[in-house]
């Protein structure tokens, strides 16, 4: 436990003087604060059309201009980040509630049920991510919640793994077994003493897995599998912008920044996290 | 060492088996009758039976697995509904394509990674490593789809240096190769930085430096060569991953790969196709890393196979 | 009226249906490979196998009749005359001589049969077969005359028969390739199959024996170019760029917001053609509310189909006023008088007559619900924008529209389930038969996807396949547009233009009145 304390002590304090991670910290909280936000910082709807506003260049009246119906792109996008975002967060949800339980679990246990698990988890991993995705929304039809449950799906037996593997690792040290000799229950041991300690690595991978995430579901929703239009999803913006590339290049360029800025934002927060607790990887 | 490839390859029978299973599957999940999904409305109910019959829909699930094992062990994965030619025909067309990519993208992702890699390593702690890695940060960030609508808009249409589509000759596959390779490369420069730091900080480049070894003569003598072991395995790993990606870029591109056929053929509702394409991938993944363990055996001295 | 006047480019598509000017009196050149783009690989090259034929079997495949580029009349192709029994159950045809197959089977009476029999064998399961209607049999005359027997008139046949589901397939190639046909298919066509890359390209080269062109081209012999290349792009984005790079040299069908472009820069010339096909919102009219005929009207009346052919499908497209487009065979100019022209006026007031109230937020409101319904479309470009349009329309009327979007699989099987409001699809057929589909009640509950049963539509869209008279067959299909409009299972939206361009140095290429590119006169000056 007091192994535990001290590790994360000196984390945070490195998080706090790595300069990349507080960068990613500054636009992941900025992408999902403007999410959030929407409504109070436009007033603009992003589905109400307007015909007579049809590819207007970026302005002050439309920061980052109007699509082929006219509708106010910055509207879109900040809207469109909550859908994207939630897919990102949703999708890792499914495979966090699924998968550390099971890594603890398996890990913790061994023998026969760990065999059984990592058998079927090496079964997974051997199907490329996003192909596991495509054939799950092949299986439930195409739309976003379907993304969201295949992505998550897919992200599951590598996390099994790496909690598995952590766990593994701590299950073995002294005060694990000083736990259990003073007569800690199963449940209780792997709450109080193993959790705690293989939590940091968890929370740099969600973190990682997080840009992945997002950045399947808006390739998902680009190829038609996930949002679709009018939704604005920011894959399927990209998608409809694309026919207007030549003379409304803002309408597809600028929600990839945002797409590209987001997934950067977990990228270097994730970064910066695994730098912190992995102090061997500087 | 040949025992040692015959016991792995031997443990590749139980996963070959759960991994057409898993695929097998896949048609009895499809929500909804698939063979009234594949006729679309056009069908009798006479019609409906006879297709179900064709397509063996009526046997018992276990007989069916095992008509799909062995077929499939032959490379029989049926006819595809929507073309109704043999699926295997379709697949077969395609996956030169598609591994052509993926290898192109391979090449260019370890060019790129390793001299990201290598200088970041090497400037370690400076401006150079922050900025490289920053950059390498920035190309796993990259969503591929709009990558490569970005260098279809730079070189072929403003440069006019590049197609933008097709697949006639190494031409077409420049901008496909570097779009799927970004990523990659970014992932490769991060392992190829970290593997080299912990090189440079053994002993025995301690003693070669000491020895007077020259800097340049150190990087490219000693440590890269051994830094590129573990590299190996992630690069293993990236191809298979490549072929997802491949998915995208494929479309982007008009690739004819089979990323591309999955991608229509969950449109049509193509099961049959969708089955072949991921077990196809999967069984390339399999065999890949396969080979990128016994590669990384030769390479590694360290390594024995017991 | 006004629907129509802001549509003068009907006119100059008429002018340019008869091609682009010609290469004058000089020798045309010869040689060299032409190569165009489509978005997709046929699913197969068989016609028998395949639920859609384009481009990729046209240029092969012969059928018996052709209809003429410049007239629009049904004209010789394979078979040199016809002639109909008068009870309309029996077409004989009178066979060209001197045809051959490119694998070098002489092309006859045996060839005829031995393709439709084929065609409609059970055991061949072909899609295509329901084109032929009432076919019974097919009975070889002697070598060159052949008969088509129906068990009762069937008077679509000819638009059927000039569709390549119908074309004359190789007997000899039938009996050693069966299944695989599409594989190394065989055809009649001025081009011969060379190779296919699916998903890539498919190579034709030139039938250097070809000599039994239609009447109405120049060329009646083999055609000037040596090889034809159909390359297959998916992307529209990707497609038009190749295009103007100059990789490909004619691109027909451009993306309506690319063809707009490229039609304003003039770089490319083009020919701007009508389309057979028309784009609908079908009412579901068995489910609350839109099984209320005034609320349907209502809906009719709201929305303005000018500004779904100009913002959703760019201005390339005519808007329809019959659920008949105006390019298919059977409809009647009349109907304009009984349209569901723009008028929101109009469309409260009927709202009001079905004790609808306008309520919070202008939504009409009847027992304290507003009143709102959802539209069912596939995940296809055009639709999805034509549906955006019409939701911004309909909510200036106080209509709340839902827009939901499935794949085209779910959307036919829900659709049979009777679980929609409403669905925006678009069909595509060259003659008003097509609408015994979708309003028979014998078509139930499959391709009737709006659940409309009225014996005297019924009645007419017999009457229109077994009426043989074309005056008499017309009057029948103008009464069946008075009923539609007036109970207004669809509203008709819009027949979407098709904008086809090449480049300049691609001379004599014509299309028909159906989008058919033409290519026995084409030439490439460099």
């Amino acid at each position: 436990m007091e192994a535990g304390r001290s590790h994360w002590a000196i984390g945070l304090s490195r998080i706090r003087r790595n300069r990349g991670a507080a960068a990613g910290v500054v636009i992941v909280l900025f992408f999902i604060a403007a999410s959030a936000l929407a409504p109070w910082l436009t007033d603009d709807d992003p589905l109400a059309v307007q015909f007579d506003q049809r590819f207007a260049p970026p302005s002050l009246r439309h920061p980052l201009g109007t699509d082929s119906f006219g509708r106010d792109l910055l509207s879109r996008v900040l809207y469109g980040g909550r859908l994207s975002l939630s897919v990102g967060l949703i999708a890792i949800g499914i495979s966090d509630v699924v998968g550390i339980p099971l890594g603890l679990i398996t890990g913790y246990r061994g023998g026969r049920f760990d065999d059984v698990v990592m058998r079927l988890v090496d079964l997974w991993l051997a199907f490329p991510g996003l192909l596991v995705a495509i054939a799950i929304v092949a299986v439930l039809g195409p739309g976003l919640q379907n993304v969201m449950i295949a992505i998550g799906i897919g992200g599951i037996p590598g996390l099994v793994r790496l909690v598995r593997g952590n766990v593994l690792s701590v299950r073995e040290q002294e005060f694990v077994e000083a736990a259990r000799a003073i007569g800690g229950g199963d449940a209780h041991v792997v709450r109080v003493h193993i959790f705690p300690n293989v939590l940091a690595p968890i929370i740099v991978l969600t973190t990682l897995r997080l840009a992945g995430a997002i950045l399947s579901g808006v390739g998902l929703s680009f190829l038609g599998l996930g949002a679709q239009p009018p939704s604005p999803e920011w894959g399927a913006i990209v998608a409809e912008g694309r026919a207007y590339l030549r003379e409304a290049w803002w309408v597809s360029t600028l929600p990839g920044v945002a797409i590209f800025a987001t997934v950067m934002g977990f990228n270097l927060l994730g970064d910066g996290l695994r730098d912190a607790f992995d102090p061997r990887l500087r | 060492m040949l025992r040692y490839v015959v016991r792995r390859l031997l443990h590749l029978v139980p996963v070959l088996l759960g991994i057409s299973f898993l695929v097998f599957l896949l048609v009895h999940l499809v929500p909804g009758d698939p063979v009234r999904v594949m006729l679309a409305d056009a069908g009798s109910p006479e019609q409906v039976e006879r297709m179900r019959h064709q397509l063996g829909l009526d046997r018992p699930l276990h007989v069916q697995y095992v008509s799909f094992v062995v077929r499939a062990a032959q490379g029989d994965f049926g006819r595809s509904i929507h073309t109704r030619r043999p699926v295997a025909h379709e697949i077969g067309f395609r996956i030169p394509y598609t591994v052509r990519m993926a290898v192109a993208a391979t090449l260019v992702a370890v060019a790129m990674g390793v001299v990201l890699g290598a200088i970041a390593a090497i400037h370690h702690q400076s401006p150079l490593d922050y900025g490289t890695m920053v950059v390498a940060l920035a190309g796993v960030s990259l969503p591929n789809f709009w990558l490569g609508l970005v260098l279809i808009l730079i070189f072929s249409l403003y440069l006019r240096w590049l197609p933008p589509a097709g697949a006639d000759s190494w031409l077409h596959l420049i901008l496909p190769a570097i779009t799927l390779g970004t990523s990659s490369s970014a992932i490769i420069a991060r392992l190829t930085r970290s593997s080299m730091l912990e090189v440079l900080r053994q002993d025995y480049v301690r003693t070669a430096r000491a020895k007077g070894v020259g800097p340049r003569r150190l990087v490219y003598r000693h440590a890269l060569k051994n830094a590129m072991i573990p590299v190996v395995s992630i690069v293993g790993m990236q191809f298979a991953s490549l072929l997802g990606g491949a998915v995208i870029v494929e479309t982007v591109f008009g690739w004819p790969g089979i990323g591309r056929l999955a991608v229509d053929a969950i449109f049509t509702r193509d099961i049959p196709v969708i089955q072949a394409v991921v077990l196809v991938a999967a069984v390339i993944f399999v065999f890949t890393n396969l080979l990128v363990d016994l590669l990384y055996g030769l390479l590694d001295p360290r390594i024995r196979y017991a | 009226m006004r629907r129509w006047g802001t549509f003068p480019v009907l006119l100059v598509v008429l002018a340019l249906l008869s091609g682009l000017a010609g290469t004058g009196g000089a020798a045309p050149a010869r040689g060299g490979t032409l190569t165009m783009v489509i978005g997709s690989d046929p699913p197969s090259l068989d016609p028998h196998r395949t639920p859609s034929v384009n481009i990729a079997h046209a240029v092969m495949y012969e059928t018996l009749v052709t209809v003429d580029r410049r007239t629009g009349e049904f004209i010789p192709a394979l078979a040199e005359s016809w002639e109909i029994s008068p009870d309309g159950t029996a077409i004989t045809f009178k066979l060209r001589r001197g045809v051959k197959f490119h694998d070098g089977t002489p092309f006859n009476a045996a060839a005829v049969k031995a393709t439709f029999d084929r065609l409609v064998s059970k055991e061949t399961n072909a899609p295509g077969a329901s084109w032929v209607g009432t076919l019974t049999r097919t009975d070889v005359v002697d070598d060159f005359t052949v008969r088509l027997v129906f068990s009762k008139p069937y008077a679509p046949i000819f638009s059927s028969l000039r569709i390549s589901f119908l074309a004359i397939l190789s007997p000899a190639a039938i009996a050693k390739m069966g299944a695989d046909y599409g594989q190394n298919p065989v055809g009649t066509g001025p081009f011969r199959f060379k190779q296919w890359v699916p998903n890539d390209r498919i190579v034709y080269e030139r039938n250097p024996d070809y000599a039994w062109g239609p009447a109405h081209y120049k060329n009646r012999g083999a055609p000037y170019v040596d090889q034809l290349i159909i390359r297959i792009i998916p992307d529209e984005a990707t497609r038009v760029i190749a295009f103007e790079r100059g990789d490909i040299d004619i691109l027909p069908g451009a993306p309506a917001r690319d063809a707009r472009r490229m039609m304003r820069d003039g770089k490319f010339p083009f020919i701007q053609i009508p389309t057979t096909s028309g784009t609908y919102l079908g009412l579901n009219v068995k489910r609350a509310p839109v099984n209320d005929v005034r609320v349907r009207r209502a809906i009719g009346h709201a929305i303005n189909t000018d500004e779904v052919a100009r913002i959703a499908l760019e201005g390339l497209a005519v808007p329809m006023m019959s659920p008949i487009a105006p390019t298919i065979w059977g409809y009647w100019d009349g109907v304009r008088q009984f349209a569901l022209n723009h008028d929101v006026e109009r469309s409260r007031a009927l709202l009001a007559e079905a004790g609808y109230r306008p309520g919070p937020g202008g939504a009409m409101t009847k027992d304290g619900k507003p009143l709102e319904f959802t539209v069912w479309t596939y995940a296809r470009m055009t639709n999805v924008r034509i549906a955006v349009v019409l939701q911004a329309q309909l909510r200036a009327a106080g209509i709340k529209l839902n827009i939901e979007q499935m794949e085209p699989a779910t959307l036919l099987a829900s659709t049979q389930r009777g679980e929609h409001d409403a669905i925006l699809i678009s069909y595509g057929w060259p003659d008003a038969d097509i609408l015994f589909y979708f309003f028979h009640s014998s078509r139930l509950p499959t391709t009737n996807r709006v659940h409309y049963v009225n014996p005297q539509v019924d009645k007419l869209l017999e009457d229109g396949q077994t009426t043989v008279d074309t005056a008499k067959r017309l009057e029948v299909y103008k009464q069946l547009q008075r009923v539609l409009l007036a109970e207004v299972p669809w509203v008709p939206l819009a027949s979407e233009l098709s904008v086809n361009f090449n480049q300049a140095y691609v001379q004599d290429i014509y299309y028909d009145k159906y989008g058919n590119l033409l290519l026995l006169d084409a030439v490439r000056t460099r």
